[in-house]
């Protein structure tokens, strides 16, 4: 299905976010994860299901002033 | 012990650093043990998934204190979101919010500076806004429930140092919360000034970040704070506009 991962269309599998975290390849990440603008807590992400059109934002900290 | 107070913790350093532009991430940790710094900026940002990077916090000791930034944000709707995802991450509620729509000055919007300080102080968020220097917006920022405020010396990453001065010199006479002079400090000589105008500290990321030895520079800042502060405290005199003499006027040795 279709989903926006930050900000670019594209195609997954993944039927929840710990799915989608673990294709990434970011699961030792220290990342937040947003659906739909609404923060999903880590506990979460197993049990958080994605659906067609949902909107991921995956954060990280990095360098800055 | 003259400590820098804010949102409950007490700090040592004056000198707050930044973790941007660093060349080499290595030389973070090395900076801030030699510059002293116990609060940190950091920003947040979109994975990079093509090349996700190293977490900068495995640079930046754990006893720091970090203060992530909202950059990025355009208005205060966004920088809320962002102070509520670098909540997320569980590394204390410290924020410095930096609110930008212009990308030639980097001119922080006030306005939507004192919305988003509002918000974000009664979610229980210790509050650092960067602003323009402007004395009106400062108590509006007070009453708003900011910890401190830190109005900009000159624009961001300009090296310029403290253009701002007299209405600096406004705010620091008039606020009730610690005043931090943020951006625009290109040298320690400009760090200096500020602390001697009674600045309660100053926030430095690209005069030290892009020095050939970072190491280097945070000491030579750190060295400069110490300096100013050290100089206000002792209240060091008034400039007048005719000479007063250092040697006593009287028994000249004149012929």
């Amino acid at each position: 299905m279709e989903i926006t991962l930050n900000n670019n269309k594209i195609q997954t599998q993944a039927a929840t976010i710990q799915n989608l975290i673990d294709s990434l390849n970011l699961k030792d990440h220290n990342i937040v994860v947003e659906l739909n603008l609404q923060i999903i807590k880590k506990v979460n992400w197993a049990q958080t299901t994605l659906h067609k059109g949902d909107n991921i934002e995956i954060i990280t900290f990095m360098g800055g002033g | 012990m003259d400590s820098l107070k804010i949102g409950g913790k007490e700090f040592s350093s004056r000198l707050l650093s930044g973790t941007g532009k660093f060349r080499d991430k290595n030389d973070i940790k090395n900076m801030l043990e030699h510059s002293g710094s116990q609060i940190i900026t950091i920003a947040l940002r979109r994975v990079n998934l093509d090349n996700p990077q190293d977490n900068i916090l495995n640079f930046i000791p754990k006893e720091m204190t970090l203060l992530p930034n909202t950059s990025g944000a355009r208005n205060a709707e966004e920088a809320v979101r962002i102070a509520n995802i670098a909540r997320e991450f569980g590394c204390g509620n410290f924020i410095k919010i930096e609110i930008i729509h212009d990308s030639k000055y980097l001119m922080p919007d006030n306005e939507e500076t004192i919305k988003a300080t509002k918000i974000l102080a009664n979610d229980g968020f210790v509050v650092l806004p960067y602003i323009t220097p402007d004395l009106v917006t400062c108590k509006k920022l007070e009453d708003a429930g900011a910890s401190t405020v830190m109005p900009l010396g000159s624009p961001i990453g300009s090296n310029r140092g403290v253009e701002t001065k007299s209405l600096i010199e406004l705010i620091i006479e008039n606020s009730n919360v610690p005043v931090i002079v943020d951006a625009g400090i290109g040298m320690p000589s400009h760090a200096a000034l500020a602390m001697e105008m009674g600045a309660d500290a100053v926030l430095i990321n690209t005069a030290i970040a892009t020095a050939a030895d970072p190491v280097k520079a945070g000491h030579a800042f750190s060295l400069a704070v110490q300096a100013g502060r050290m100089a206000y405290l002792a209240k060091i005199a008034n400039k007048t506009k005719y000479a007063n003499a250092s040697s006593p006027l009287t028994g000249f040795l004149n012929l």
